[in-house]
């Protein structure tokens, strides 16, 4: 993995990212930070309509309506903008403890929102089961929390060093 | 001011942070949740008053969905920043990008404030409404691009700062 980051690195876009793109960077992260607003305010609209704590009166298949879409079109932007955060650092996120926790950490979120997905799609019955309400309610507090550590594995890379 | 400036950067709560190497990134783990809460719930709202999502619900309806969690992630988002400054207070002080952003949130601040003040007011004329009045999509034309400016600029701190000088930094000194 190391001599890839190496690689990468030498290539000619890394380069140029490296010297003359110096405002590059930060202009990418601001848009990575917009898209995880758009994806965590999406995830916490939808996870507090779970925990009955928002939306009131709006069924739980018209929430996820309302957010699934956005958090669909927010991750492919997150995927890109942090595909050139690496190809601008690429040994000082590859080789890093912290990027792996959080890649390993997104993908449990997507499994975990595929599945959620996939029970709204299929059973709108499955939302009013009350015999279903514990299980509900711990998949939106086991979803926020993976996400949030997504966010910490992410502002972390910037601090480990191996 | 300048006194007061270097007294919090020398307290012990700034050197507590200064020495430990796991608290400074840690409290702006919960500072980058927060202030993404902060936008991306906003947003929300915003784009409801532009009359381009959450048609069919009643603007009132929106607002209490989204207002609380705006509050709640705010509160954290001060008290997270309030320690990140507090660390390096008056490094934070003289930097330009960490200025820009504070007068940014003033002026997110005055607007919100025009609008729930008088906007707002006439809210049962237009509540249900998709497209609202000129005054209401103003306000959340303004709200989201200050808000946005915020992330940008927040962001550029942490390129403009000493304490973290890298490559980039160099190019960015007139912010700094």
């Amino acid at each position: 993995m190391l001599t890839f980051a190496e690689w990468i690195a030498q290539t000619a876009i890394s380069q140029w990212l490296q010297v003359q793109g110096w405002w590059f960077v930060p202009a990418v992260q601001s848009i990575h930070i917009l898209a995880i607003a758009v994806v965590l305010s999406s995830l916490l609209m939808l996870n507090t309509r779970l925990l009955g704590l928002s939306g009131s009166g709006l069924s739980i298949p018209q929430v996820a309506h309302r957010y699934l879409p956005w958090l669909w079109w927010g991750l492919p932007i997150l995927a890109v903008t942090g595909t050139l955060l690496i190809v601008a650092e690429p040994v000082r996120s590859l080789w890093n403890v912290a990027f792996w926790i959080k890649m390993a950490l997104l993908l449990v979120a997507l499994v975990l929102t595929l599945r959620f997905q996939g029970y709204a799609r299929m059973d709108p019955g499955f939302w009013e089961n009350a015999a279903n309400k514990t299980r509900i309610r711990g998949y939106a507090v086991l979803s926020l929390l993976v996400w949030l550590g997504i966010v910490f594995g992410g502002r972390w890379i910037g601090y480990v060093n191996a | 001011m300048q006194n007061f400036i270097s007294w919090l950067g020398q307290s012990s709560v700034a050197q507590a942070i200064q020495i430990s190497g796991w608290m400074f990134p840690t409290i702006e783990s919960v500072h980058v949740i927060a202030i993404s809460l902060v936008v991306g719930v906003i947003a929300i709202m915003d784009l409801r008053l532009l009359g381009l999502t959450s048609g069919t619900r009643a603007v009132t309806a929106v607002s209490r969905d989204t207002l609380p969690w705006v509050w709640a992630a705010f509160v954290l988002a001060v008290i997270s920043g309030a320690l990140m400054f507090v660390s390096n207070a008056e490094t934070y002080y003289n930097n330009r990008a960490f200025l820009i952003k504070m007068g940014l949130m003033v002026l997110a601040g005055i607007n919100m404030l025009v609008f729930e003040l008088i906007t707002f007011r006439s809210v049962a004329q237009w509540d249900r409404d998709v497209s609202l009045p000129a005054p209401a999509k103003i306000a959340a034309a303004l709200s989201l691009s200050l808000w946005i400016g915020v992330v940008v600029f927040g962001r550029l701190i942490g390129f403009t700062l000493d304490f973290f000088s890298g490559g980039a930094s160099q190019y960015l000194t007139t912010l700094r």
